[in-house]
């Protein structure tokens, strides 16, 4: 018995099923988009919600880019990347996030900002904001169909209360196009902005939870906020107020991973974004913010 | 044509794959490999649930994804169930009737006497729960020998056909709700083919319980016995066997049995209530049914049918009656999926957190130093 | 052997699809040099892409032939209960097609609007809304006015609505739900 599958491991009526969610979620932005969602092989929340759009989406002149965490060499971007260079023979893989046509990621956005003809798929673990309020997902069906989203406030305000802070850290509740709130995957607050008016058009994929959605590229989308309270990403600066730079590239402006030097103990700061880091480090020419650390 | 260097994580993951299945082999020179046969057999009940959860009547493939997963049911249910996503689905059956199993055991634990007879048949229920230390050793001749034995020693006449069901004969007695004979008419609803979206029809709960993983069906279920619910089940019949499966003949159209599949099928009586239909109050019903020989998920199943009846019915006054509750918490491989994926890296995620939380706590500093 | 056109093949209808994902996230952007030219319906290929036996397909204007149907695969329902909705832009829409629910926004129709051409201009519009920077035009030949106004009908009760995807001989272009169409 074969287990050779066809281009794009799917079977054509799985793609097609995929690819006529992909067009609902786009003409219906910030909308989660049942669909049936097949298993595929690898782990539920190991991204076979992006890895079955992905596959739905890419022929053989594809240039693609799989990042984790920021970075291609993460082993679950490996493994990804892998199974699908090995189901889709012709297409290309780069890590060069200025060269990819097809970008799926699992906890980022690319620093470098994204072109019109690129499209990025983020995995998504829970792909309903409003889980932070209502487990039941009969009833947060209705409060999206009535575009009531006062639970979720009255949770930022119960925040501001008790801590006199969002706690909210990562997916970040954002409201597309004025409509639906969605949530953006577990990408840093830092990453939110970047959703705003993208030139690119962002799709996300939820393959347990079996939804699809998407924000269309110069589509307004603002994160849940009250008008005295202002949304902030993460906070990078030292002690002294200063911002800290990567100790690699020097970058004074890209999130950062914070870890502790297994030589010396002390804390250390690094680019999450791998293919910003080398390309900043190769560049002689180095964008403001930059110092050479 | 173009592919990214392998760098540091790819060799970490061919190297776990080479210690994985190292350890499959540790016997060494004294080892002889699984095969698929020995699984199936020697291992029968194992094999019957990976069937079961894969939902992909395929022994072989089913023996195969045990020696892969190394004997991990999750695992092995999981390849199955990437397996089944490969292949097109290019016919259905239609409605097969339970009565025509061929039985190898079916109990009632309602009726002392029941048409066609008890048939313990196999099942542990009895057996004592000590190590037999003779399987220690087992000697290949001492294997054949019981195999030989049991056939020879089996009167022809004790290997019965089939029997009526149980049930029968209460519902000539109008102690049971009528079959839903539009149910019958209804397109079932394909699990495989599409989501679940609240409120699912009842063929939709009954086909996600029978790929659900066991120990998760016997929880909830277990949660209903003790009294987080009502069901008290009498089990009308429990029976075993291999129902025959029919398909229309390509040229022919008529039906022709193309195979069969073992399978465990089980009915529950309920506390009665007023039908809706009938003037007089009658028992109520629960039912389980899932590939292999497993007993105690058909049970599991046909408990929690009878509960998520009574909440779709009047609303769940208990998880176990809850259709989301129990329907999105009861599938192995998406439960097992989402739980391993807490190992993959969550630096992004925890800085994000960190930040949060550095931030939160230098505002009550301030708070407190002013 | 039956030799099928090159809109059955796999690599094809990749390839349209995401000449069909552009054109709905840029609502009016023309996505051209993507269709097969075989001398099929205009906009056959399209459903070729989108529609199998999951799914249900109207044809008011029968423009499909039978032979079509057999490779579509999808089940034949009226114009105002089907998914998909196969349409000649030169008719005036006669029909209610299903715009989803509130909690099932999905559940509503794609037209599948056949016309004459995306480049000579018979009418001019004027598109603002998500995908589009600012504003944009797109010209169209071949569709009756009536179209503009049922489909204002269609989509003024956001996530109600239809999404149309125009198809020529040779380009294609979306407008769905939530653009805002000004005729010019």
């Amino acid at each position: 018995m074969s287990s050779v599958q066809s281009f794009g491991y799917l079977d054509e009526y799985a793609k097609k099923e995929v690819r006529r969610s992909a067009l609902k979620a786009v003409a219906i932005p910030g909308y989660q988009v049942p669909y049936s969602s097949r298993e595929m092989p690898m782990g539920r929340g190991f991204g076979t919600g992006g890895l079955q759009l992905t596959l739905s989406l890419i022929g053989s002149q594809e240039t693609l880019k799989v990042i984790d965490q920021g970075s291609d060499d993460s082993v679950n971007a490996v493994n990804l990347r892998s199974f699908i260079e090995m189901t889709c023979p012709g297409i290309d893989t780069t890590t060069k996030t200025a060269e990819a046509s097809l970008i799926q990621s699992r906890h980022r956005i690319p620093e470098q900002p994204l072109r019109e003809d690129q499209i990025i798929v983020l995995q998504v673990p829970y792909p309903d904001p409003l889980v932070l309020v209502e487990p039941s997902e009969d009833k947060r069906k209705q409060m999206h169909g009535e575009m009531d989203y006062s639970r979720l406030l009255v949770k930022l305000y119960e925040d501001m209360v008790r801590f006199d802070e969002i706690t909210i850290s990562h997916r970040y509740p954002t409201r597309i196009n004025g409509q639906y709130v969605l949530d953006p995957s577990p990408i840093p607050r830092w990453d939110v902005p970047k959703m705003n008016h993208s030139n690119a058009l962002i799709l996300f994929g939820a393959g347990r939870e079996k939804k699809i959605y998407a924000v269309p590229p110069y589509t307004d989308a603002e994160p849940l906020v009250f008008s005295d309270v202002p949304f902030r990403v993460e906070d990078f600066s030292d002690a002294s107020g200063g911002r800290r730079a990567c100790r690699i590239c020097g970058c004074r402006s890209s999130f950062l991973d914070e870890y502790s030097d297994s030589r010396t103990g002390e804390t250390v700061y690094q680019c999450s974004d791998a293919d910003w880091c080398e390309e900043l480090s190769q560049s002689t020419e180095k964008p403001a913010g930059v110092s050479n650390a | 044509m173009g592919y990214v260097a392998i760098k540091g994580g790819g060799r970490a993951i061919a190297g776990t794959k080479g210690v994985f299945d190292h350890l499959r082999t540790r016997q060494g020179e004294a080892g002889t490999p699984l095969d698929t046969d020995t699984i199936e057999q020697q291992l029968r009940l194992l094999h019957g649930r990976v069937i079961s959860e894969g939902g992909v009547y395929a022994p072989q493939l089913a023996s195969l994804a045990l020696k892969q997963a190394q004997g991990d049911t999750l695992e092995a249910a999981f390849i199955l169930r990437a397996y089944r996503s490969t292949q097109p689905r290019l016919t259905e059956t239609p409605l097969l009737d339970t009565t025509k199993m061929r039985l190898t055991r079916r109990i009632s634990a309602a009726f002392k006497d029941i048409p066609g007879g008890q048939m313990l048949g196999a099942t542990t229920d009895y057996h004592l729960r000590m190590l037999r230390m003779e399987l220690l050793k087992e000697s290949s001749e001492e294997f054949r020998r019981i195999s030989r034995d049991w056939f020879s020693s089996a009167p022809e006449a004790d290997l019965p056909d089939s029997f009526p069901k149980v049930l029968d004969g209460l519902r000539q007695q109008g102690l049971l709700p009528q079959p839903d004979a539009a149910a019958a008419e209804r397109e079932p609803f394909d699990i495989t083919r599409e989501p679940l979206i609240f409120p699912v029809p009842r063929s939709a709960a009954l086909a996600t319980m029978a790929r659900a993983e066991q120990g998760s069906l016997l929880a909830i279920a277990y949660s209903n016995m003790r009294g987080y619910g009502d069901v008290h089940p009498t089990v009308a019949e429990l029976r075993v066997g291999y129902l025959p499966v029919l398909l229309p003949h390509p040229i022919t159209g008529e039906l022709t049995e193309v195979g069969e599949v073992e399978m465990t099928e089980c009915e529950v009586i309920a506390m009665y209530e007023d039908d809706a239909d009938q003037s007089k109050a009658v028992f109520t019903l629960g039912y389980g049914a899932c590939y292999g020989h497993n007993e105690v998920k058909a049970i599991s199943m046909a408990i929690l049918d009878r509960a998520l009846q009574a909440g779709m019915k009047s609303g769940p006054r208990n998880p176990s009656e809850d259709p989301e509750f129990v329907l999105l918490h009861v599938d192995g491989i998406d439960s097992m999926g989402f739980c391993t994926h807490y190992k993959m890296p969550h630096y992004v995620t925890f800085q994000s957190d960190m930040d949060r939380l550095r931030t939160t706590r230098q505002k009550q500093t301030d708070k407190e130093q002013g | 052997m039956l030799e099928l056109s090159a809109i059955w093949k796999p690599e094809t209808q990749q390839q349209l699809f995401r000449a069909l994902l552009n054109a709905m996230a840029r609502p009016g952007s023309r996505e051209s040099n993507v269709i097969p030219a075989d001398g099929e319906a205009i906009g056959l290929p399209v459903l070729a892409v989108l529609v199998d036996a999951a799914v249900t397909l109207a044809d008011p204007h029968q423009l499909l032939r039978k032979s079509d149907w057999s490779l579509l695969q999808a089940a034949e329902k009226s114009a105002d209960t089907a998914d998909y909705i196969f349409c000649d832009g030169n008719r005036a829409p006669e029909f209610s097609p299903k715009l989803g629910t509130l909690t099932g926004p999905e559940q509503s129709a794609t037209l599948i609007v056949s016309v004459s051409g995306l480049n000579s201009v018979t009418t001019r519009l004027k598109l603002k809304g998500p995908g589009i920077a600012e504003s944009t035009t797109l010209v169209i030949d071949g569709l009756d006015p009536a179209w503009i106004h049922a489909r204002e009908d269609w989509v003024c009760e956001f996530p109600l609505g239809v999404d149309l995807i125009l198809v020529s001989e040779t380009q294609l272009a979306a407008i769905p739900r939530t653009t805002n169409v000004e005729v010019l």
